[in-house]
């Protein structure tokens, strides 16, 4: 039962790492677009707020994607950890009655 | 090879005989005691009539009225179907009868007599439904033909399903949670059709085609397994 | 299953208009996948109780009431991923888009079919009607599965067998979900068996108690 928490927090925490390192490499790749389209920005003054607002709002947007993304696959991990849960119920009671 | 074939011809003869003792047989209790028949008549009549009721003269799409048949045909089936073998087991007739005829008779009867049962009530359902709710049907041929399909359809269906859940502890509701995930798609392409013929938009022969080719798999389905339900 | 999560983030591309959320295609379709697949195994081991009567395939029934099991729990996972996805798509959870459509026809077989097998007392009986059920559901499921999502419209993408005849995914795509699939599809094979160990292990100590 022990090795179960343990395989399954293992499996869990993978996931979370690939996805927050993701999200991590969306965000530095939004700190570093700004730079490169802000020499833009000056020359069209007139669209220079609306155009940075809205890589701002699309890079959040693809966070929220990605945490959403990240949400399902818990989802799928939760339903198979409670099936195996249940598996490992039985398997206890088994082993009680053998002992008896 | 005369030998096998009059082996066959006299095999063939007492199935025919055994199909035509048992259809006899529940004809006969079915006019004695009509209470199956009243029930789903009643039933449909009743849904027809609320629904008339309640929707006074507001006009419903062709899309509609072939739904609101389709669900009160649906319901009384669920009514109407298992009864055949439930009286079987709550009589406790039953194993008279599989001592006394082989599982092929037996399924065939019941498919036979399910079958027309199921005609006659729809005979008296779809004019109700018709008359209470001013149908103007483009395609007359056609709807009568999707209508007897589809009943058809449920009714080869609904035989095994019925013998299945004569079995069990909790007959009545079991029957229609049971039934309801194999007649769906009878349900979805007679609707479908239904409405066609309703709005005269040309004859859905492929669904037609499709509802009658379900139900002779249905029955070949029953024809196979029922020997492992009667026993 | 570690290597397909870090495929379905790191190396598969985001799809051309779906962006990040196409990611979920590696995780919805191999659970839809599996629910399909663990009804197929199911049907399979019925036909092998019937045609048997556990002479040679012992246990056969149990293995079908297991891969039910496991089956009912990917298609509700199948049916919770794709309404989270189809609301982020298409603006809301439940569209009755054919295949939403079959998946649903799946889980409602498998609760009449758990509803029917915890309605019958007797063991020998309960056995056998409840893999007619099966078998009889059988011949519903490929229509829905199959023939209705080819048939008409669909808010899905292009389905893996279609008329070209090849899949419409990149090379990276296609590989994430192949690999994806193969990862599920293991899953479910493991827990199908551990579920088979535990059935024969309770059996053999009904066994050791009526004796």
């Amino acid at each position: 039962m022990i090795r179960k928490i343990i395989m399954l927090t293992a499996a869990a925490s993978l996931c979370f790492s690939v996805t927050s390192k993701a999200i991590s490499a969306e965000r530095t790749e939004a700190k570093d677009q700004p730079q490169i389209k802000s020499s833009v920005e000056i020359s069209k003054a007139d669209s220079s707020v609306v155009s940075s607002d809205g890589n701002k709002q699309d890079k959040d947007s693809e966070t929220t994607t990605l945490i959403i993304v990240m949400l399902v696959i818990l989802i799928i991990w939760i339903g198979v950890s409670v099936y195996i849960f249940n598996l490992d119920r039985r398997l206890k009671d088994v082993e009680d009655r053998l002992k008896e | 090879m005369k030998g096998a074939r009059s082996a066959y011809a006299l095999r063939s003869l007492h199935l025919l005989d055994g199909i035509k003792r048992n259809l006899q047989k529940d004809f006969r209790i079915e006019f004695r005691n009509r209470s199956a028949f009243y029930i789903s008549v009643i039933f449909a009549a009743i849904i027809t009539i609320s629904i008339s009721l309640v929707a006074g003269y507001t006009p419903f799409s062709p899309k509609t009225h072939s739904i609101l048949l389709w669900l009160i045909t649906f319901f009384s089936a669920m009514n109407a179907l298992p009864h055949t073998f439930i009286r079987e087991e709550e009589e406790k007739t039953a194993l008279f009868l599989m001592l006394n005829s082989s599982p092929g008779d037996i399924i065939a009867s019941k498919l036979l007599f399910n079958t027309v049962f199921f005609l006659i009530i729809q005979i008296f359902l779809t004019p109700l439904y018709i008359f209470f709710l001013q149908i103007d049907i483009r395609m007359p041929a056609e709807f009568i033909l999707t209508i007897l399909a589809g009943g058809v359809s449920i009714a080869t269906s609904a035989t095994l399903l019925g013998a299945i859940t004569a079995k069990s502890d909790s007959r009545n509701s079991l029957f229609t949670i049971i039934s309801f995930p194999i007649l769906l798609p009878v349900i979805w392409i007679a609707i479908t059709a239904t409405e066609a013929a309703i709005a005269g938009m040309g004859f859905k022969f492929g669904h037609v085609l499709f509802l009658l080719a379900f139900s002779g798999v249905l029955t070949e389905m029953s024809f196979m397994l029922f020997k492992h339900i009667y026993r | 299953m570690p290597v397909s999560i870090l495929l379905a983030f790191l190396y598969a591309p985001s799809a051309e208009v779906l962006g990040h959320t196409s990611r979920i295609i590696y995780f919805h379709v191999p659970v839809g996948w599996v629910s399909v697949l663990a009804f197929m195994v199911a049907g399979i081991y019925s036909i092998l109780y019937l045609k048997d009567r556990g002479r040679v395939y012992k246990l056969a029934e149990t293995k079908a009431f297991n891969s039910a099991v496991i089956g009912i729990v990917f298609t509700v996972l199948t049916i919770v991923t794709g309404s989270i996805w189809a609301k982020l798509m298409w603006g809301s959870f439940w569209n009755w888009d054919p295949r939403e459509t079959s998946m649903l026809i799946l889980l409602l077989i498998y609760t009449a079919y758990f509803s029917l097998r915890s309605s019958i007392t007797d063991s020998g009986t309960r056995d056998r009607v409840s893999s007619v059920y099966l078998i009889f559901a059988m011949v519903v499921v490929p229509f829905f599965v199959f023939v209705v999502p080819r048939i008409y419209p669909s808010l899905h993408p292009d389905t893996v067998i279609n008329t070209d005849r090849k899949l419409h995914l990149d090379g990276d795509m296609r590989m994430t979900l192949f690999t994806s699939s193969i990862a599920f599809t293991m899953l479910y094979a493991y827990l199908f068996i551990i579920a088979n160990r535990i059935s024969k292990a309770s059996k053999k100590i009904e066994e050791r108690y009526d004796s």
